[in-house]
C-alpha cells in the first residue's frame, strides 16, 4: 500500500518561548503563553512518530548470509541481500509467510535476455566517470585502432603493366595485402616442388610502394595503397602481376576504419 | 558478393571482385545475386547489359576470349631432373 506522507507545520508567532507558572518556586507548572500565535503547529504523537520508525524499516535493506525464506519477516517491497552471493530479493507477500522473488542480480538479468547476433551499429553502455553513452562496435574498433581481415578474391584479366593494374577495393585503408593461388610445381622448373599447392606471391604492405617481383629478374611490383583500395602492377608478365587471364586469385587484407 | 568493373579493358576482360560489405568504388557496379553462377564462370570475358548503372544481364564475350588465349603465350614446362637423366640415359 502507496504510503501517505504526513506535513510538518511548524508552530509560528511571537514570544513562543513564553509560559505561565501556576506552581510554586520550586515545584514548575507551565502553561503556554506566548505574545501571539500565527499557525498553530503540528501536534507531536506516538502515532506520526511510529509510521517513521514503520517507514525506516521498510526502507531498509534486510541482509543475510542465505536467501530469504517464507518465514524470513518483512514487508511488501522490501528488499533482501544475500550477502554470501550478492542476490537481491523483493518482499513481493507478507502474511503469515512471506514471499521474496529474486530481482536484481545480474546473472537472472543475463539469462533473462535472448540471444542476438550483433552488428556494427549495436550499442554497448559505457560510463566514463561522470556520465553515461553507448559507443558502437564500429566505433569501438575505431577507437582502439584495430585491423579487420577481410578476404576475398578475383579473376585475372590478362592485363600488366602499369596501363592494366589490378585494383582490390575494401571497406577501409588496407594496411597489408597477400595475393595468393593454387600453384602446379609440375609445369615449374622445381620438380621437388610437383603438385599442387598455394603460394603467395604478392604482399603488399604499408610503407612501401614496390616489392622485387616473384619472377625473378630484377623486376618489381609496384602497389599503391589507398584509404579504400589497394592497386599494383608489374612489368614482369601477367603471371607475375597475380592477373594470369581466367585464373583465381585469392587475397587476405588487413584493413583499418 | 561480385563486383566487377563496367569499362572493359583493352583485350574485352573485366576487372573483378568476390569480397563482402563494400561498396563499389566510380565505374563498378554489384553483380545482381541472381546472375552472380552465371557470371563467375565466363571472369574475366563477359559481356555487361547495364542500365542506369545496374547490370541487367551478362553473356560471354567468346571472341575476346579467343582472341586472349591466342596471345598468350604456349608455356612449355622446363624439364624436370627426371627428364634430363632421363635424356642422358636415352631413355
Amino acid at each position: 500500500m502507496a504510503y501517505t506522507k504526513h506535513t510538518w507545520l511548524a508552530r509560528l508567532g511571537t514570544g513562543l518561548n513564553k509560559f505561565l507558572n501556576s506552581g510554586t518556586s520550586t515545584n514548575l507548572v507551565l502553561t503556554p503563553n506566548p505574545d501571539s500565535i500565527t499557525q498553530q503547529g503540528s501536534p507531536f504523537s506516538a502515532t506520526w512518530m511510529n509510521e517513521m520508525e514503520q517507514g525506516i524499516y521498510n526502507g531498509n535493506t534486510l541482509t543475510g548470509t542465505s536467501a530469504p525464506t517464507t518465514s524470513t519477516a518483512g514487508v511488501v517491497g522490501q528488499l533482501y541481500l544475500n550477502t554470501a552471493n550478492g542476490y537481491l530479493y523483493k518482499c513481493t507477500a507478507a502474511s503469515t509467510t512471506y514471499t521474496w522473488a529474486n530481482v536484481a542480480d545480474l546473472f537472472t538479468m543475463l539469462s533473462a535476455l535472448s540471444s542476438s547476433t550483433p552488428s556494427t551499429t549495436s550499442k554497448l553502455p559505457f560510463y566514463n566517470g561522470s556520465s553515461a553513452y553507448y559507443f558502437t562496435l564500429d566505433t569501438l574498433i575505431t577507437t582502439i585502432g584495430a585491423a579487420k581481415i577481410v578476404t576475398g578474391s578475383y579473376v585475372g584479366t590478362g592485363g600488366v603493366g602499369s596501363s592494366y593494374p589490378n585494383q582490390l577495393s575494401f571497406s577501409g585503408a588496407p594496411q597489408m595485402v597477400m595475393v595468393y593461388t593454387d600453384y602446379y610445381g609440375a609445369s615449374s622448373s622445381t620438380s621437388s616442388l610437383s603438385g599442387k599447392w598455394t603460394v603467395t606471391r604478392i604482399l603488399l604492405a604499408k610503407g612501401v610502394s614496390s616489392i622485387p617481383s616473384e619472377a625473378g629478374n630484377g623486376s618489381t611490383v609496384n602497389y599503391t595503397l589507398s584509404t579504400s583500395s589497394a592497386s599494383w602492377y608489374t612489368n614482369s608478365g601477367s603471371a607475375g602481376q597475380m592477373n594470369t587471364s581466367g585464373t583465381t586469385y585469392y587475397y587476405i587484407a588487413f584493413i583499418v576504419s | 558478393m561480385l563486383i566487377i568493373d563496367l569499362n572493359a579493358l583493352p583485350n574485352g576482360a573485366h576487372r573483378n571482385q568476390t569480397c563482402d560489405g563494400i561498396t563499389p568504388p566510380d565505374g563498378w557496379a554489384v553483380v545482381p545475386t541472381e546472375l552472380e553462377a552465371q557470371t563467375v564462370p565466363l571472369l574475366p570475358f563477359v559481356t555487361l547489359t547495364v542500365a542506369n548503372g545496374k547490370i541487367t544481364a551478362v553473356a560471354d564475350n567468346a571472341e575476346a576470349r579467343e582472341a586472349a588465349k591466342k596471345a598468350e603465350p604456349v608455356v612449355v614446362p622446363e624439364p624436370t631432373a627426371e627428364d634430363i637423366i632421363n635424356a642422358i640415359l636415352g631413355v
